[in-house]
């Protein structure tokens, strides 16, 4: 059978859903993408088992066939090939021929019963939600938020971003024991008490793909699916109970601390090079009244680092250490904020860090675990 | 119900449990498949979660699956080789090189057509601690629209300390759903803690035309070689390919010389062919002469009484030879020390040292 396609709309296709491809697997036939040509329409697919993607154009073909094809050369011909019209000749000997005014491409395909089962989204099951969002705005959501999702399978549920329907919007919780995003999104309400954790695979690619469009995303107990434009992204969630965060953030952080973002951020990326030796990677915070002190020390090589950062301090003085990676981290996705607030209590106290002022219909909420100095 | 685990040839013990535990519908999380290597355990696994998962005849798609061992249906946990710069953060695969990558994959095909398949990867000699992280974060994910899922880890004994103890709070408190099937000849290798968490379901030793029958259907062997073959595998499928890969009549002859040297006393003969024999194939070629050496010896004790079931049939004038000229050697002792040396091999101890032991031990027979 035969059909035609532009090589750009298709390899634009190709590249969005590409991500869903995993690249060193012993399951081989995953490193391919299903070709399925059903009613007029080429809809292909991409999975690792754990989350699929999905994307269709129309064609003129009068047959239905499927057949698996290997995704990156595909991919690759499609992109070397500019912008052209391509001619798809599926054969009956496993032989994808794609022709072009001047050449001709021959790619071996594996019959489609040779793919895996496909996650796909459980439509019948109860409990089955529709939320529609901005794209850019889930976008800055799991920007912000997945940075500190854990990478320890030891708490397994952590190794997600956490969503939760609450009356006041919809919040975005990440941590992984050490630092915590809180985020509430107050312009998206659903009556929805299910809570959901979304996989760092997914987020990843999420963050490709995401644009100023509007997403369709459709939750169910064991699946999520976003419907972007032309592509559907189906992942699998994360099981397990996610823990109770609620109970880490403090209540009592009296002392606020109000800095210039830009000025603290690069003081605390000069002192990671005096502390990136170290395990803990400390640095100090003394904090008096309108001056903090930032220093770091190589011991294992005597070399140190000291700085002061105007401030506006309302509290007692404290001397308090943080890993330097945690807080850099933190700042750095901060940036767009002109003043930040530490809120603390005391040196063994879990610090909130917070915007001056908040964004409209949001509010952000970070948490870092201070570490212990030994004087 | 369609009976898959009725397909299991020679393991009828085995097979009457565990129907009695899906009839039961109480599942154990957690089973340790022991006895003698390649048995059948990794066929029985398969068949247990078909039987589980499908109540009738109409599900190939599943099965085909399970055959394929198709994740999620199952997650397969072998020994792999460490990969360039790995650390246990990668996954298990992230950092291995191409070409072994290649082989894994082409293992992993020949394995999912053929149960009874050994997989043979070099340099694979642990399952290693970033394959536990990986069961670990597939398990953390929501798979409750599949009623069973099952993870096979072949040659459990081969996890190290830090992985098994990596693996224990899983095996403990897998989510709803999750079978553990860990697959291994040596369970004394595992942690107690591990062994104790598990349901040992201890294969046997396959009879000879049962062995006979799968190296003519799984391995395409020739009926008359299998059934020659088939009586020195000692019930395993293991042994029985190690013969058919060394070839079975030259490793035959070569344990009848060593024998005939070590008992005439021509120690440096002896010792030579032992060393060729490594040199030639490999020292896995070891253990297998001992354990045809020991063969012959229990041939030469039934010749003594009588029994006329030989299974060095070919070389039955050597057994005749010995008994008439050292009739009344105690033989027992013998096999036992052959034994012992043999299981000594699996301690890594020095291989020149076994062997002149196995050489010198059959010697002392003649010594009067």
């Amino acid at each position: 059978m035969e059909f035609k396609v532009n090589s750009k709309e298709l390899e634009k296709l190709l590249t969005k859903i590409i991500p869903a491809v995993p690249t060193r697997t012993p399951m081989s036939i995953l490193e391919n993408f299903l070709f399925e040509i059903k009613d007029g329409s080429l809809t292909i697919n991409a999975t690792d088992l754990e989350i699929s993607m999905k994307s269709s154009i129309n064609i003129v073909s009068e047959e239905n066939v499927s057949i698996v094809v290997p995704a990156k050369l595909t991919h690759d011909i499609l992109k070397s090939l500019g912008d052209t019209t391509v001619y798809f000749e599926i054969t009956q000997n496993g032989k994808l021929n794609l022709k072009t005014d001047n050449g001709e491409y021959s790619i071996s395909y594996l019959d489609a019963q040779e793919f895996p089962e496909i996650p796909t989204f459980p439509t019948n099951a109860d409990d089955i939600y529709e939320i529609t969002m901005n794209g850019l705005e889930l976008k800055y959501a799991l920007d912000i938020t997945s940075f500190a999702m854990s990478k320890e399978e030891m708490r397994p549920a952590m190794m997600g971003t956490y969503l939760q329907f609450e009356s006041e919007g919809l919040r975005f919780v990440a941590t992984d024991g050490h630092r915590l995003v809180n985020l509430l999104k107050k312009n998206v309400k659903a009556d929805i008490s299910d809570q959901y954790v979304i996989p760092e695979k997914a987020i990843s690619v999420l963050q490709k793909i995401l644009d100023e469009k509007d997403i369709k995303i459709f939750l169910s107990k064991t699946h999520m699916s976003f419907k972007l434009n032309d592509i559907e992204l189906i992942t699998r969630l994360i099981g397990q109970k996610y823990p109770d965060y609620k109970s880490v953030i403090p209540l009592e952080n009296e002392f606020d601390l109000k800095l210039k973002t830009k000025d603290i951020h690069t003081a605390i990326k000069r002192m990671m090079l005096f502390s990136s030796t170290s395990s803990t990677k400390r640095v100090k915070f003394a904090i008096t009244e309108n001056n903090l002190e930032i220093s770091a020390e190589d011991i294992d090589m005597g070399n140190s680092g000291k700085e002061s950062v105007m401030c506006e301090y309302n509290g007692n003085p404290i001397e308090i250490g943080f890993n330097s990676q945690y807080v850099n981290d933190i700042l750095s996705h901060l940036t767009s904020e002109k003043e930040i607030i530490f809120k603390l209590h005391s040196a063994t106290k879990a610090v909130i860090i917070v915007p001056s002022e908040s964004k409209e219909n949001q509010e952000l909420m970070m948490l870092v675990m201070p570490v212990r100095l030994n004087n | 119900m369609y009976d898959f685990l009725k397909l299991v040839p020679g393991q009828s013990k085995v097979v009457q449990i565990l129907d009695k535990i899906v009839s039961s519908q109480q599942v154990p999380h957690a089973f340790l498949f022991t006895g003698p290597q390649n048995v059948g355990q990794h066929y029985t696994a398969k068949q247990l979660l078909k039987s589980i998962l499908i109540k009738d005849e109409s599900n190939k798609s599943i099965e085909f699956k399970i055959d394929k061992l198709d994740d999620p249906y199952i997650k397969y946990v072998i020994p792999l080789p460490r990969g360039r710069g790995e650390t246990p953060d990668d996954l298990p695969y992230q950092k291995i090189s191409d070409v072994d990558l290649e082989i894994i994959i082409n293992e992993l095909k020949e394995k999912s057509d053929n149960p009874y398949y050994e997989i043979k990867i070099e340099n694979a000699n642990a399952i290693k601690i970033n394959s536990i992280r990986d069961i670990k974060k597939n398990l953390a994910v929501n798979y409750s629209d599949l009623k069973f899922r099952m993870i096979i880890i072949e040659d459990a004994h081969l996890m190290s300390i830090e992985a098994q103890n990596a693996l224990l709070k899983s095996l403990e408190e897998p989510p709803e759903g999750i079978i553990f099937i860990l697959i291994t000849h040596k369970p004394e290798l595992l942690l107690t803690t591990i062994y104790s968490r598990c349901w040992e379901v201890q294969f046997t030793s396959l009879a000879d035309d049962i062995v006979e029958d799968i190296l003519v259907t799984r391995f395409n062997v020739e009926r008359s070689t299998a059934s020659e073959l088939s009586p020195f595998a000692g019930g395993s499928i293991h042994t029985a390919v190690d013969l058919l890969k060394y070839g079975f009549e030259e490793i035959t002859d070569l344990t009848i010389n060593i024998l005939r040297y070590s008992l005439g006393r021509r120690y440096s003969t002896a010792i030579n062919l032992m060393q060729n024999a490594i040199d030639e194939f490999s020292k896995e070629i070891i253990p297998i002469i001992i354990t045809l050496m020991i063969t012959w010896f229990n041939d030469v004790q039934k010749h003594r009484s009588s029994n006329s079931k030989f299974h060095f049939i070919g070389h039955l004038d050597t057994i005749e030879k010995y008994n008439q000229r050292f009739f009344d050697s105690e033989i027992d002792q013998v096999i036992f020390t052959l034994q012992n040396l043999k299981d000594k091999l699996d301690l890594n101890i020095n291989l020149n040292l076994i062997t002149l032991n196995v050489i010198f031990k059959i010697a002392s027979i003649g010594i009067r």
